[in-house]
């Protein structure tokens, strides 16, 4: 039986893939092959779901879109079998939801071989008739990142650079990293207008963190002169650390009063958990450790 | 898609340990200012300079059972 792929956490990371293409949507279009004249004329469109009972958790897709036609294009970082089934159903529920009767290209952008290897061919239709099949070929362009060089992205479209951290091995040393990183946070600089520079470098920023797990924090603000800390995910992991702690102090509060009085009403404990403030957490625990007797910490309490 | 947890990064875990230190240190101030009412710029600076999350920890656990302020300023030393 094959193996489902489990779904992970993403915090913060899965706009990545829609900013590259809000920031350098043509840049993609031409690295799927499309020429840099027809490709100009493709901007960022999202397709909104009207219907939701077909698809309730997801609001709709981002595509590229123009009077020529619409483009919708998977970025792929993760071994999954059914990938180009998602983008076919992508493709449908998208002309469907918006009416849209034209013309359409379809493309997937693999980090790494692997993943295209995975990827399982679409179905084919059986027909009525006997011995006739239907077969969808050939519906999509496809490409690896890993199988290009930083030069032949940038050559296809400087902007490209964004994808450079694909190019090179995960095993690649800190030293190298660290130097190309720099080379490629001045090439961002040099190649995005002013408007799109911050979110090029975010954009760069996650993708070679993704690449590079062992990357410190210190080490993306050496190399791109970028703070995590500035960026939706790297916000999301600093709140999660500090609600760790508030709710460690929680539960520290019954910990402190069971330790001091032995005896604690239910009825207290209840009331100690629904508190939702911090500020308000943090005032118990010191009246819990401070509170001479079980009555008087009652008082602060209510 | 990625499917990329940034926490499975070395610069995730520490932006959630960043967020984990600036709580506690918060939470020892706190605790310091209820108690003591006048902590000390010098002493402020000595709490700031504590980026270790073990530490913190017990460094609130003093300051809610130190007597007094000199008692938890040895222990800050």
């Amino acid at each position: 039986m094959p193996q489902k792929t489990k779904k992970k956490a993403t915090r913060g990371t899965d706009e990545v893939f829609l900013n590259l293409m809000k920031v350098s949507g043509n840049s993609l279009l031409k690295l799927l092959g499309m020429a840099a004249d027809k490709a100009k004329q493709y901007h960022f469109q999202a397709v909104v779901l009207k219907d939701k009972s077909l698809k309730p958790d997801i609001e709709g897709f981002p595509t590229l879109a123009s009077e020529e036609g619409r483009v919708f294009i998977e970025f792929q970082g993760y071994p999954d079998p059914f990938i180009r089934h998602r983008l076919m159903a992508e493709v449908f529920l998208g002309c469907a939801s918006e009416e849209y009767k034209g013309f359409v290209m379809a493309g997937i952008v693999y980090t790494d071989k692997q993943y295209q290897e995975v990827a399982e061919p679409l179905n084919a239709f059986q027909c009525l008739q006997e011995g006739e099949q239907c077969e969808l070929k050939g519906c999509f362009r496809e490409i690896v990142l890993s199988e290009y060089t930083e030069e032949e992205l940038e050559r296809i479209d400087p902007k490209l650079v964004v994808l450079a951290p694909f190019t090179l091995s995960p095993q690649t040393d800190k030293t190298t990293l660290l130097v190309k990183g720099h080379e490629w946070q001045q090439k961002v600089i040099q190649k995005f207008p002013t408007e799109k520079r911050w979110e090029a470098l975010n954009i760069l920023g996650l993708f070679i963190l993704n690449r590079f797990r062992k990357i410190s924090y210190e080490e993306v603000i050496a190399m791109l002169n970028f703070d995590l800390m500035d960026t939706v995910a790297g916000k999301q992991l600093f709140d999660m650390g500090q609600q760790k702690v508030i709710e460690a102090f929680r539960e520290a509060v019954v910990d402190v009063l069971k330790a001091r009085f032995e005896l604690v009403p239910n009825e207290m404990l209840d009331k100690i958990r629904a508190i939702s403030q911090v500020d308000n957490l943090k005032h118990i625990l010191i009246q819990a450790t401070l509170s001479p007797d079980i009555d008087s910490f009652k008082g602060k309490l209510s | 898609m990625l499917n990329f947890d940034l926490m499975d990064t070395v610069a995730g875990k520490q932006l959630f340990e960043m967020g984990q230190v600036k709580a506690l240190r918060e939470m020892v101030l706190d605790v310091l200012n209820t108690r003591f009412e006048i902590v000390s710029n010098e002493m402020l600076d000595k709490i700031r300079a504590i980026t270790q999350v073990d530490n913190l920890k017990k460094l609130h656990s003093d300051a809610l059972r130190c007597p007094d302020l000199d008692s938890f300023k040895g222990k800050l030393s």
